[in-house]
């Protein structure tokens, strides 16, 4: 069945000893930004390299629309590429980067005006005839963008298209990437290694690991329900917790980002479990309390750390029999929340984890 | 090494005995630094002012004005050979650079076997005098010729081409330049970005378009270099048209004409002047080239990968063999020259060529003299190369000074070494100077051969010098080593292969000049070049080959020691050179 959009099925390449991709399927919809998002060495470049047709896949296809690209040379694609630190020429003004895939599939006359119509839309009226070594970082970034989108291809592909800039300009670009991705349609896949760039830019995240897909969804879906621990941790931060908290299997672990650690106070909704807690009303097995939906521990704070905007606090849960290593787990809270609490080492900590928010996961799966 | 004395503090020498060895270091490097400007100027700065007065000098010493200037715009002769100086060097490079070109491209992007053979026989000429380049081709295609003749009668019919003129001393200069352009050429062509390739490629371009696009904009200053490189040196060479010139009469043999054969000093003082004016040109366009060259590629650049291509290895293939077969054939004649009895009539082997007692030479005498006049070349100028180098990049005494120092130490580049023997005849010639003793000795031989191929050895030095990491002098400093101590255990050692390096420069090319010492050798000091030419003049060629043959040999051998040695001293040293 013909897909919209860019599919790659299948696609294995190695490098002689060493498998880059392992048979990946990955499917980037018409007109929406896919990530491939990954640590280094995951294959999400060389995935990005084979669907430029930069590289030969060993085996598998690579299709848009339907329509296999295999033996179609990087040359015939029309794919836009932005390489990572953009590969501009550096012999050649910027007019003369954007211009460079335009001659001889344009008439003359038309490709100033084109080169100009390019320069306004990434905002670079301004730089027209300077050298690449003469603009800053950020604006590199916009020619290499307005040189792959010159000769409107159905396709555009980014290697890591933030990675060289600083923290304030890279966000500012991401912005701008975003609308213009959106204004033109054009579908477009990004690798990178930021989970925090994926998650504001993408549509679809593919995430990747040694050669594989772990999973792929929308951000929302991949931070929420990470299908595996690799996933979850990659993607923000989680707490693994220990065996002896009951789950519903023995074959299974459970798992919780800290922003949804919540921890019990006196004046607030857990105050009744608090009590229960101590009247030792609740179920005796270890970890597993359970009141108004929550997962109820105590522990101990080992450290604090202020964030700005929230605390991140450590606790280590005693084992209750003291039978294993103690277990931390951190918790994120809100500054304000965190204002009436007493912090210091040692000092005492009820949590509670909202059932609704746990992960599990296969134990062996942990490891 | 040097461990500091366990138990002193790290903050208590500064204190204690701080400061009697830097006021020691700067005695030492400023002498040091005075000793190099001083024979910077004798050996290059005197020496050229003096050629430069001697050109508005008439014989008796009155001031002649401009009188020689238009003397030598009113002769003839002399503008014919300027007009013939001026084609040759546009033909030689009009053809050595293409060539070149497409061997560096060849061995660079393409995947054959044998690079490293192709790349060997490519510079082998850099090895041999310039007038072995002309005996071969007197083998090759002379009257009796190998090829004139029909493989010597072999063939049917005869090939004939009018060798003594301009054809042969082109082919000779061909020879002679195509080593040079291909080793910048080559290096150029190495540090290409493939990033832009692949840019290109997505953007629709195809393979001539890459090709005119990515590659020459990225080689055009190695080419400028080139270019300028090929046209300077065939400008200036003695070697080649002294033996394949016949009568066609180039800018280097009038000036031996008329300082040897006429003793116009003037004429060929004004001569050197135009002489130089290729090389000074040349000299501006290298240093702009070398500056502009570097911004091409960055810390993100990717190395160049090759793909699979059997049509472009198979025309790259047959282009390397073609070219290689070209210079091995003409080396290879002159050593078969020198091995058989009479070329072509009798060509039983014999080793009588190489019993030079019986030639104007005498003996082998000549041939030691230019081992040992290399030797002394090589150790002296290293020192001095490498002593200059650290001395401008490395201390920070007198700013103005080390940076005349660095003009000087440069300014050889420019300069053909027929002005250098001219520039010395009238400076250590004077009767006044008090070093005239050295005219006619070991002494102005070596200095001459120091001064005059100083330049690259130098760059050589200074690029290795930036390369190390300033700060392990400042360790060695702050554990209280002295400042010779310092250079001796840590700045030398660190650079030994770039000394090596010079070194083999400096002795290679001592072995095979002659441009500058024709002018300078006394009647008991005759080279091994300068045998060649006199042989080869006096109509003994067999000998000119063998004595040819004798310096090539050395050469390479010198050069095969130096890649064992080098190569040992990597495998040695790769543990903390750390790749």
């Amino acid at each position: 069945m013909a897909r919209e959009g860019l599919t790659a099925r299948g696609v294995g390449k190695s490098f002689g000893a060493f498998e880059a991709l392992g048979g990946v399927d990955v499917h980037a919809p018409e007109g929406k930004l896919t990530c491939l998002l990954g640590p280094s060495g995951c294959g999400k470049t060389t995935l990005l390299r084979i669907l430029a047709g930069l590289e030969q896949p060993d085996r598998g296809e690579v299709a848009l629309g339907g329509r296999s690209l295999t033996g179609v040379p990087a040359s015939k694609r029309r794919f836009g590429f932005v390489f990572q630190s953009y590969a501009l020429f550096p012999h050649m003004t910027a007019a003369g980067n954007i211009a460079y895939g335009l001659k001889g599939n344009m008439p003359r006359r038309e490709i100033g005006a084109r080169v100009d119509e390019l320069l306004k839309l990434v905002r670079l009226e301004g730089v027209r005839d300077r050298y690449p070594a003469q603009l800053s970082g950020g604006q590199q970034q916009r020619v290499a963008l307005a040189r792959a989108l010159a000769l409107q291809p159905e396709v555009l592909l980014l290697d890591e298209p933030l990675s060289a800039l600083d923290a304030k300009v890279r966000v500012m670009l991401r912005e701008e990437l975003c609308q213009l991705q959106e204004k033109l349609g054009i579908t477009t896949v990004m690798v990178t290694h930021d989970q925090e760039e994926a998650l504001t830019m993408a549509d679809e995240i593919v995430v990747m690991n040694g050669g594989k897909v772990m999973q792929a969804g929308t951000p929302t879906d991949i931070y929420d329900r990470p299908a595996d621990p690799f996933v979850a941790a990659f993607i923000g931060a989680v707490n693994f917790l220990p065996e002896w908290v009951g789950s519903a299997s023995p074959d299974s672990r459970l798992a919780i980002r800290p922003e949804h650690v919540r921890i019990a106070r006196a004046d607030d909704i857990f105050d009744a479990a608090r009590r229960e807690l101590a009247a030792g009303a609740a179920e005796r097995q270890p970890g597993l309390r359970r009141t108004a939906g929550c997962l109820l521990l105590a522990g101990r704070v080992e450290q604090a750390q202020f964030r700005g905007s929230s605390w991140r606090i450590s606790v280590l849960l005693p084992h209750p029999s003291g039978g294993a290593e103690p277990a931390l787990i951190h918790a994120d809270l809100p500054a304000h929340e965190a204002a009436g609490l007493r912090l210091e080492r040692g000092a005492l900590l009820d949590l509670a984890l909202p059932e609704t928010r746990l992960l599990s996961y296969p134990s062996e799966a942990c490891r | 090494m040097t461990a500091p004395p366990s138990g002193s503090s790290p903050l208590q020498p500064a204190a204690a005995s701080g400061k009697p060895p830097i006021r020691g270091t700067v005695l030492a490097q400023g002498s040091s630094l005075i000793l190099l400007l001083a024979l910077l100027a004798a050996g290059l700065v005197l020496p050229l002012l003096f050629m430069f007065r001697q050109a508005f000098l008439s014989p008796d010493g009155s001031y002649a004005g401009l009188r020689y200037f238009r003397a030598y715009l009113e002769s003839p002769a002399l503008l014919e050979s300027l007009r013939h100086t001026v084609s040759i060097s546009v033909m030689t490079t009009v053809i050595a650079v293409p060539l070149a070109f497409l061997l560096a491209y060849a061995l660079a992007r393409s995947a054959i076997r044998g690079k490293a053979l192709f790349k060997a026989i490519a510079l082998l000429p850099l090895f041999a005098p310039t007038m072995m380049h002309g005996i071969g081709l007197t083998y090759l295609f002379g009257n009796q010729g190998f090829v004139t003749t029909g493989l010597f009668g072999l063939l049917p019919f005869e090939l004939r081409i009018p060798l003594y003129g301009p054809v042969g001393i082109i082919i000779s200069e061909v020879v002679y330049t195509f080593p040079q352009a291909f080793l910048i050429l080559s290096a150029a062509l190495s540090v290409s970005d493939y990033r832009l390739y692949e840019a290109a490629e997505t953007m629709g371009a195809g393979r001539a378009r890459q090709l005119l696009t990515v590659t020459l904009p990225s080689v055009k200053y190695a080419l400028a270099g080139a270019v300028t490189v090929c046209f300077s040196l065939s400008f200036t060479d003695f070697g080649a048209p002294k033996v394949v010139g016949g009568s066609y009469n180039v800018l280097a043999t009038d000036i031996f004409k008329q300082v040897v054969g006429q003793q116009n000093m003037a004429l060929g003082a004004v001569v050197s002047l135009v002489l130089c004016v290729p090389a000074v040109l040349a000299f501006i366009v290298d240093r702009v080239v070398s500056r502009k060259q570097q911004a091409y590629v960055t810390s993100r650049s990717t190395a160049y990968r090759i793909r699979p291509g059997r049509l472009r290895d198979a025309a790259a293939y047959i282009y390397a063999c073609l070219a290689a077969l070209a210079i091995a054939a003409l080396l290879a004649a002159v050593v078969l020259a020198s091995l058989i009895q009479v070329w072509p009539y009798n060509l039983t082997l014999t080793l009588s060529h190489f019993n030079f007692a019986d030639a104007a030479a005498g003996g082998m005498a000549p041939f030691w003299n230019s081992v040992r006049m290399s030797l002394l070349t090589a150790v002296i100028g290293t020192a001095a190369a490498f002593m200059a180098a650290y001395l401008i990049e490395r201390i920070s005494l007198w700013r103005g000074l080390r940076q005349a120092a660095y003009f000087l130490s440069v300014l050889p580049l420019a300069l053909p070494g027929m002005v250098i023997g001219l520039a010395y005849i009238f400076f250590f010639n004077h009767p006044g100077n008090p070093l005239h003793a050295l005219y006619g000795t070991m002494a102005i031989l070596v200095l001459s051969g120091v001064m005059h191929f100083f330049s690259v050895p130098f760059m050589t030095a200074s690029a290795s010098l930036k390369m190390t990491d300033k700060e392990f002098e400042t360790a060695s400093l702050s554990m209280n080593a002295g400042w010779l101590r310092t250079f001796l255990r840590i700045t030398v050692p660190l650079s030994l292969p770039a000394i090596l390096e010079m070194a083999v420069y400096f002795f290679v090319q001592a072995m095979v000049t002659v441009s500058a010492v024709i002018f300078l050798y006394g009647p008991q000091l005759k080279l091994a070049s300068i045998a060649v030419v006199s042989m080869d003049d006096a109509g003994d060629t067999d000998m000119a080959a063998a004595m040819s043959v004798l310096i090539l040999g050395m050469n390479v051998a010198v050069r095969l020691g130096y890649e064992a040695l080098s190569c040992r001293l990597r495998r040695r040293t790769v543990a903390w050179r750390g790749h």
